[in-house]
């Protein structure tokens, strides 16, 4: 294994991977899952790039198939996680009570994954329809419903 | 909303891996062998009130009671059930834009038998005299899903089923996902209108 590439793909990749999976999962440590099993895929499947933006939204393609993988196999819809799995200690503790992230996070998967990459990774609508392979026209529903949704969890609050 | 998505931003910032971790990753990742996190039992879909979860040293011990048509298992333990969905897998494939059924060793083009309310029920042949196993799908090859249902031949009615459900859309609706943590009988409203028409097709009706 070629521990250079390893550490470059950490160094480039590891943090963003970590946020998509947990924007898409919500939960931290099934996030950092995410992470390290699309970090092996692009280890073993490497790939070139005319630029690192196109590199870039693959790497968030993978994520993002990746997270749907896990939910199906992890079959999580419903969930009471073990004892042992709340227990699992993190360094990075969950954004405190009332962040907006945290507001963010309590919308949907449909909206906050728009949300995500529309104002996190600054994509426009057409490039997330092509990136999650549904039509432009239902991104920008779904944005336009985020942000209702949003406005109306932040009325009165700070965020407003 | 006051510059609200830089705060979004900055916040999210927060959630990043630290040094040791990172360091931890790549060492990971050059040791192949041991590249992979081992796996955790992390997850049950369940209705039944009395199933619980907490199958790390059953899975050890190897007893399997009784296996869904996806996989999913129960065990006994004394007076408990224990269900777990690690070894699930979906029960449908979506290949060259159709859908497959696929558990119990089937291989059955269901694209247009399914729809929205419209469902593919399965039941499991191989029946045993604790519970009877269905499979539910329904939805569209971009939007569908499926549930496996246990039903519990030995309990009072309200306390007789499991389920667990998958899917690119699960059977416990996306757009009430804010209803997920209730996903119980007294609430059919969460659940997709493919679902609730294969329950009542097989008379398990909410």
């Amino acid at each position: 294994m070629d521990s250079a590439r390893a550490e470059y793909l950490v160094e480039r990749y590891a943090d963003l991977l970590l946020r998509v999976g947990y924007t898409w999962l919500g939960d931290r440590d099934d996030a950092q899952d995410i992470c390290q099993n699309v970090l092996i895929k692009l280890l073993e499947r490497p790939r070139d790039f005319p630029d690192t933006g196109q590199e870039r939204a693959w790497v968030i393609r993978l994520a993002v198939n990746e997270c749907k993988n896990w939910k199906r196999s992890a079959w999580n819809r419903h969930r009471a996680p073990l004892e042992e799995g709340a227990a699992l200690s993190t360094e990075n503790p969950e954004p405190e009570s009332g962040t907006l992230l945290e507001r963010v996070q309590a919308l949907p998967e449909m909206y906050r994954e728009v949300i995500f990459l529309r104002y996190y990774e600054g994509y426009e609508v057409r490039e997330i329809a092509k990136l999650l392979g549904v039509p432009a026209p239902l991104v920008s529903t779904r944005l336009k419903r985020a942000k209702e949704k949003l406005k109306i969890m932040l009325e009165g609050s700070e965020y407003a | 909303m006051r510059d609200g998505f830089e705060q979004y931003r900055a916040e999210l910032n927060s959630v990043k891996l630290t040094e040791n971790e990172k360091a931890a990753l790549v060492r990971t990742l050059t040791e192949r062998e041991s590249a992979r996190r081992p796996v955790r039992v992390l997850r049950t879909a369940l209705i039944a009130a009395a199933l619980c979860v907490a199958c790390l040293a059953l899975c050890a011990a190897g007893w399997v009671g009784y296996q869904t048509a996806t996989g999913g298992q129960v065990y006994r333990e004394g007076n408990y059930e224990v269900f777990s969905a690690l070894n699930a897998e979906p029960p449908v494939e979506a290949r060259d834009g159709r859908l497959w059924f696929v558990a119990d060793g089937q291989e059955v083009d269901i694209t247009d038998l399914i729809g929205e309310k419209t469902p593919y029920v399965y039941k499991v042949e191989d029946q045993n005299a604790d519970y009877t196993n269905y499979v539910i799908v329904g939805g569209t090859v971009e939007d569908y899903g499926f549930a496996d249902v246990l039903v519990y031949s030995n309990r009072e009615p309200g306390n007789d089923l499991a389920v667990i459900d998958g899917g690119a859309s699960w059977a416990y609706g996306a757009e009430t996902a804010e209803k997920a943590d209730v996903s119980d009988k007294e609430h059919p409203e969460g659940w997709k209108p493919w679902f609730l028409t294969g329950m009542e097709q097989l008379g398990l009706g909410w």
